[in-house]
């Protein structure tokens, strides 16, 4: 947590106006909150879907200027086909963060599923363009599916 | 570009030769002899459950493609045992939610009892004991505190946001009269403020100044906590504490703060007056301190009558109830991993002494 914090003035109005999470209040460290988002990441690797969800809604809530609670909660919900809620919460998170392969895998998935298939493609570029050494694993599942497509359309 | 964008079953216009043939099952070329593009017969353009799961049967998924989808990335991962430390510290902050919460659910229920229609505080429910309490505490003639009368709070305080007024907690807008007496009881002086919504250009805005009170140390409290203890009859343990604890700006749990002495009596005492607690009596709580802004301030706007009337505040409430239950999650399995830790760090000093 930050050593001498205060919590800046207008806070409430900020909260009100959903500009601001209530990490203004409490005052955890960014590598916190990025920790608190991998130890759901490995609940959700265990098959604990539901505490997972339940951490990354609080980090939305602590702070929704972070995307990782998005990103997160967008691949989920494509997992369990709720595909309107995906696409909104990855939009979002590619909104906040542009630059994450993962996020941009999901995506192209999501588009896929829908057929749009050119802007699927798009995505799946960008995350390949993210990861040019190839240790992405968020990256190489849009390689993989690319190929996939590609023995498909043979 | 040919087969990505052809929606399957359909031949898109364009520049493509069309190699097509009504019983062709598979494509002959990606490329025509002019070198556009060729597509593929439509009737063999993937769709999307096949270019994502091929031909196999169900449950045969490749196992590339599995069902675990990265939920991010992460240049570096950050570790999780880094939160082992803040184990306790993630436990209170549930904990303070909690309170913050369940008080806002208290003043939401209808009132049932002949117990006063006045906000309760947040800390501690009103008890048959403590309204005994009260009627002796007031009438007392060596009380520290004042009388405050039958009406400390302004009736209705609001405020004014994007979509209509809403109710603040009375407790919060003691009227000038309360704040004199307290400020009086304290050896300060009223200062009106504007001190809940306050932001620049903020669209909420409140309609009613706060009447705060300036300590001669410097602090500036909100006077309403204090005369809703004293107003409601609270043990004086309590009515203590709350006054360490704001005067000081520590948390100061009940029984552990000195008695009270006013720096200006009420009338009928005698005795002299003294300056307020100082912070030699005080045990500290950090952590808990410095969450006493947000309890005050999501108090502040969830303990009112009527907390549906704007979107705002059940979405506020949603945030708060959202962090605790994550907070909940995190400081659980933090136990856990720090438990482990150490079993396995005793397990490891054990075998080297074997």
């Amino acid at each position: 947590m930050k050593a001498d914090f205060t919590v800046p003035p207008g806070t409430l109005d900020k909260l009100l106006g959903d500009q601001a999470g209530l990490n203004e209040y409490i005052g955890l460290e960014e590598h916190e909150l990025q920790a608190i988002a991998s130890l759901a990441a490995r609940l959700y690797e265990q098959g604990r879907a539901s505490e997972a969800r339940t951490v990354f809604h609080g980090l939305i809530a602590l702070d929704p200027s972070l995307y990782l609670g998005y990103a997160a909660l967008g691949a989920m919900d494509l997992t369990e086909g709720l595909l309107d809620s995906a696409l909104r919460q990855l939009t979002k998170a590619m909104e906040l963060n542009p630059d994450d392969p993962s996020v941009h895998t999901n995506l192209g998935e999501l588009l896929l599923r829908q057929t749009k298939l050119t802007e699927a493609q798009e995505h799946f570029h960008r995350a390949l363009a993210l990861d040019p050494l190839s240790e992405d694993p968020g990256a190489n599942r849009a390689r993989t599916i690319m190929a996939a497509l590609h023995i498909a359309a043979r | 570009m040919s087969s990505v964008g052809t929606p399957p079953g359909s031949v898109p216009a364009g520049n493509f030769t069309s190699s097509t043939h009504t019983n062709a099952a598979h494509p002959v070329d990606g490329r025509a002899s002019d070198g556009t593009a060729r597509i593929v017969s439509a009737r063999s353009t993937p769709t999307a459950d096949i270019a994502l799961w091929g031909n196999y049967a169900p449950g045969q998924e490749p196992a590339s493609i599995g069902p675990n989808r990265p939920l991010f990335s992460q240049a570096a991962p950050h570790s999780a045992e880094s939160l082992n430390p803040l184990q306790g510290e993630l436990e209170l902050l549930q904990q303070k939610l909690s309170q913050i919460l369940d008080s806002a659910s208290r003043a939401a229920r209808p009132q049932a009892t002949s117990v006063p229609h006045s906000p309760q505080p947040a800390s501690v429910p009103v008890s048959p004991a403590a309204q005994q309490a009260r009627a002796s505490t007031t009438a007392a003639a060596d009380s520290p505190y004042p009388d405050l009368g039958p009406h400390p709070f302004m009736s209705n305080p609001t405020g004014t946001g994007p979509n209509g007024s809403f109710g603040f907690n009375p407790e919060y807008f003691p009227t000038e009269q309360t704040a004199t007496k307290i400020a009086d009881m304290l050896g300060g002086k009223v200062v009106p403020q504007m001190s809940i919504l306050n932001g620049p250009g903020s669209p909420f805005r409140q309609n009613q100044a706060n009447y705060m009170v300036e300590l001669p140390n410097g602090r500036t409290i909100n006077p309403g906590v204090i005369a809703q203890a004293i107003s409601v009859g609270q043990p004086r343990t309590m009515i203590d504490a709350i006054i360490a604890s704001m005067v000081t700006g520590n948390e100061v749990q009940p029984g552990q703060a000195p008695p009270f002495v006013p720096a200006n009596r009420p009338a009928q005492s005698t005795a002299a007056p003294v300056a307020p607690a100082s912070n030699s009596t005080v045990i500290a709580s950090q952590t808990l301190s410095r969450l006493d802004p947000m309890q005050r301030d999501t108090a502040s706007v969830l303990l009112n009558t009527s907390p549906q009337s704007d979107p705002a505040i059940l979405a506020l409430r949603d945030r708060l109830d959202d962090t605790r239950k994550m907070l909940q999650v995190v400081s659980q399995l933090t136990q856990v991993r720090s438990s482990a830790s150490d079993s396995q760090l005793q397990q490891v000093r054990l075998a080297r002494y074997a």
